[in-house]
């Protein structure tokens, strides 16, 4: 059997309770409506199915969200039909321009809460184009649609929270624990040198973005969710700390000699399996002999140096184990870091929100020059489309897939609404009609690979068939409609394609800037929140240039190798300034005049004749270093910085037009060959 | 069949659309054509060449079917 039929014959039982808490907040939602005499009922029916989701604390957020949005953007109708009422281009500029705005901060804004974005963009349109023939009632209409989504977001929220009650906060334990291990296994895969790195170092990566996409909405989800989340945020601080430290001792191991690293193998695997097992006594047992043994004289600085930052690694792994434990008990650790950084690119998102723009300014000619009423409906859907699904790597097939739904949902709208429901009279026979089949329609939505179009299936059949207290049936305004929608679609699929915003040679670059930017700016940034700040900016790009990796094998394989020289330096500056602030040196403003030089070098960005920028504050700061009074954070001070110059030199010779492959230095072949590399 | 309204059992169809639906359908005929030949992999931008394509063919099944 075909795998989305069987969606539909043999559901899950998950399935099947999701379902029945979507009809019955829908149904609910839609008798409230008609109950209180609200103008368009259909509205409050489809909010309810819109925010629908398997997860309640989802639901919660998904509904605020959308609530917020349609406040702000019911404010904004307003304002803009009392400004251009009387001027039909200067008010569909003006929303264009509101949409574009709405839509730039909504992929600007890499949280849940974007969404609210999106809505304030196209409520203003769905508010504005109807009410334009009589802008008198726009006020009316404003409070219907707010009445109306309330209603929609109450109903839903309490059923899914009342019927069988599926919280994030129990996943987002599994997944912190997912994400842990994860994040283990990948440090031992770069302890032991193995070619694995960069799909484990990717898939970890990968798991605690993913993860802390969830926090927010655990926090709706009572005070444990809260902890929860807030723990979690811990967890990612240390899981990072961890793959920092971890790649650090593997590019302190490149610098060992062969009998060098055999004498320290012992070590290395002891480590290793104590990662594995993950217990708390043993760990803490193993650091203080490591940091003994760091001080026996029978090793060579660069060993040395290597115990001690595997000493380190312990530490972390030793504080991720808490953290995890935390999550799992759900208690929130005081000092709690702020939360994930994400990558932004302001003239990416200005760029989709241009599109967003552009789309709904051709429609918006369209209509006024065909002066089609129904064309409304088109730039209506165009808006929501290019807003909703703008930064989206598959844009054009999700908005397919919306297609797909509005031609299933026609014929089954047009036999619901003008053959079926003129027969019938009363509230359960309405939902008898409309029940069967938004039932299948639902039992879809459950199923994520035909997600969008089940969806799509489900409002649209509300939209067409228009359930109200007033019922009137007029085949003419169906078939306009029935036209407008897919036409609405179809140019927000083709000007997804006209304007493709995902050249990967230009993206790349803009990720390699904001990498330099971000470098430049950890030389300042308070230590407490670098980790989260830094590795949060730098997951996200690394998962985004691995996306591209496919796409243009040779100049993306050195935007890929671009990203991780960026990630080593910035690993080794924030391992140097953590070092430099436990150990308390009197440097006077050495520090931070070597700081500041470091800050130029890498706003500059690396360059073939750019390799030894940083030997001579390097050199500066080391014999100041030389000086001062010994001491474990002193050593690994030291050691820091000359990681620091070694990366920023490699970085500079990968600059040179040598392949990543043909190296022409022993050191970076070998990182080449090295996992993590 | 000119510019003027098609009665299909009372209901009012504009040409424009039955011409762009034609359109639609000559224009997917060609680009297989074209894909057959081999002339897909001289275009810079697929999708601009595909909506040119479109509104030229929109164009002439107008001009051809309008003046009858």
């Amino acid at each position: 059997m075909r795998d989305s039929l069987r969606a539909f014959l043999t559901p899950t039982t998950q399935a099947l309770q999701f379902t029945f808490k979507t009809l019955l907040g829908g149904f609910v939602a839609l008798w409230c409506a008609m109950r209180f005499g609200l103008e368009q009922p259909q509205w409050s029916m489809m909010t309810a199915f819109i925010v629908a989701q398997p997860l309640s604390g989802m639901v919660v957020q998904k509904g605020l969200a959308r609530l917020l949005g349609t406040l702000v953007g019911t404010v904004m109708s307003v304002v803009i039909m009392a400004l251009f009422a009387q001027a039909p281009w200067a008010f569909l500029l003006s929303q264009a321009l509101w949409l574009g705005l709405c839509t730039a901060a909504s992929t600007l804004l890499r949280s849940a809460w974007s969404y609210a974005f999106v809505l304030a963009g196209y409520t203003v349109a769905i508010i504005g184009l109807p009410a334009i023939a009589l802008p008198l009632t726009v006020f009316d209409q404003a409070v219907a649609r707010c009445t109306e989504i309330s209603l929609g977001i109450v109903c839903a929220t309490f059923f899914s929270a009342v019927l069988w009650p599926q919280r994030v906060e129990r996943q987002l334990a599994q997944q912190a624990r997912a994400a842990w291990s994860a994040g283990i296994q990948t440090a031992r895969a770069a302890l032991s040198g193995e070619a694995y790195g960069r799909k484990g170092l990717l898939e970890t990566l990968g798991r605690i973005v993913a993860v802390d996409a969830q926090r927010e909405h655990a926090w709706f989800e009572g005070n444990r969710g809260r902890q929860r989340a807030v723990a979690l945020r811990v967890l990612s601080r240390d899981l990072l700390g961890l793959l920092r430290l971890v790649r650090g001792v593997a590019r302190q191991w490149r610098q060992l000699s062969p009998t060098e690293a055999d004498s320290l193998s012992p070590w290395l695997e002891d480590v290793r399996a104590l990662l594995e097992s993950g217990e708390r006594i043993p760990l803490q047992d193993a650091f203080d002999r490591l940091r003994a043994a760091a001080q026996a004289p029978g090793y060579s600085a660069s060993q040395q140096y290597c115990l001690e930052r595997l000493a380190l690694v312990l530490r972390q792994a030793l504080a991720a184990n808490n953290a995890l434990l935390a999550v799992e008990r759900g208690e929130a650790p005081m000092q709690a870091p702020a939360a994930l950084s994400w990558h932004r690119d302001i003239q990416t998102a200005l760029a989709y929100g241009m599109r967003s723009a552009v789309a709904f300014l051709a429609l918006g000619a369209f209509w006024l020059a065909t002066a089609w009423t129904a064309a409304s409906g088109a730039m209506l859907l165009a808006a929501v489309i290019c807003s909703l699904f703008a930064n989206r790597e598959n844009a054009e097939q999700i908005g397919l897939g919306f297609m797909r739904g509005i031609l299933y949902a026609i014929p089954v709208a047009f036999v619901v609404g003008q053959v079926l429901l003129p027969e019938v009279t009363g509230f359960p026979m309405l939902c008898l009609c409309l029940g069967v089949p938004l039932f299948f329609g639902t039992l879809g939505m459950a199923k994520p690979a035909i997600g969008a179009t089940s969806t799509s299936f489900c409002l649209h059949l509300i939209v067409l068939s228009a359930p109200q207290n007033l019922m009137h049936y007029d085949v003419a305004s169906f078939l306009n409609q029935a036209l407008a929608i897919p036409l609405g679609v179809g140019f927000a699929v083709l000007v997804f394609r006209l304007i493709g915003l995902r050249h990967p040679g230009w993206h790349g670059r803009r990720l390699l800037q904001a990498t330099l930017r971000d470098l430049a700016r950890l030389t300042s940034r308070p230590l407490a929140d670098a980790e989260n700040w830094f590795g949060g900016r730098m997951a996200d790009r690394l998962v985004q240039l691995a996306r591209h990796y496919p796409a243009l094998p040779s100049q993306t394989r050195s935007r890929w190798d671009d990203g991780i020289a960026g990630l080593d330096l910035g690993d080794e500056l924030l391992h140097l300034r953590a070092c430099l602030a436990v150990a308390n040196l009197p440097l006077g403003d050495a520090e931070s005049r070597f700081l500041q030089t470091v800050r130029k070098v890498f706003l500059v960005g690396p360059s073939m004749d750019r390799q030894d920028a940083l030997d001579a504050p390097v050199e500066d700061l080391l014999g100041l270093l030389e000086a001062a009074p010994p001491g474990i954070e002193r050593r690994l001070a030291r050691v820091a910085l000359s990681h620091l110059r070694n990366s920023w030199r490699q970085w500079c010779q990968q600059q040179g037009g040598f392949g990543p492959g043909a190296m022409a230095i022993p050191a970076a072949t070998e990182e080449g060959r090295h996992g993590l590399a | 069949m000119g510019l003027r309204e098609w009665a299909l059992g009372g209901v009012f169809v504009s040409p424009l659309l039955v011409y762009a639906l034609l359109a639609l359908l000559v224009t997917g005929l060609l680009r297989l054509l074209l894909q057959r030949v081999g002339l897909t992999r001289w275009i810079w931008h697929e999708a601009l060449f595909d909506s040119a394509l479109y509104v030229c063919v929109l164009a002439a099944v107008t001009a051809a079917f309008g003046t009858w």
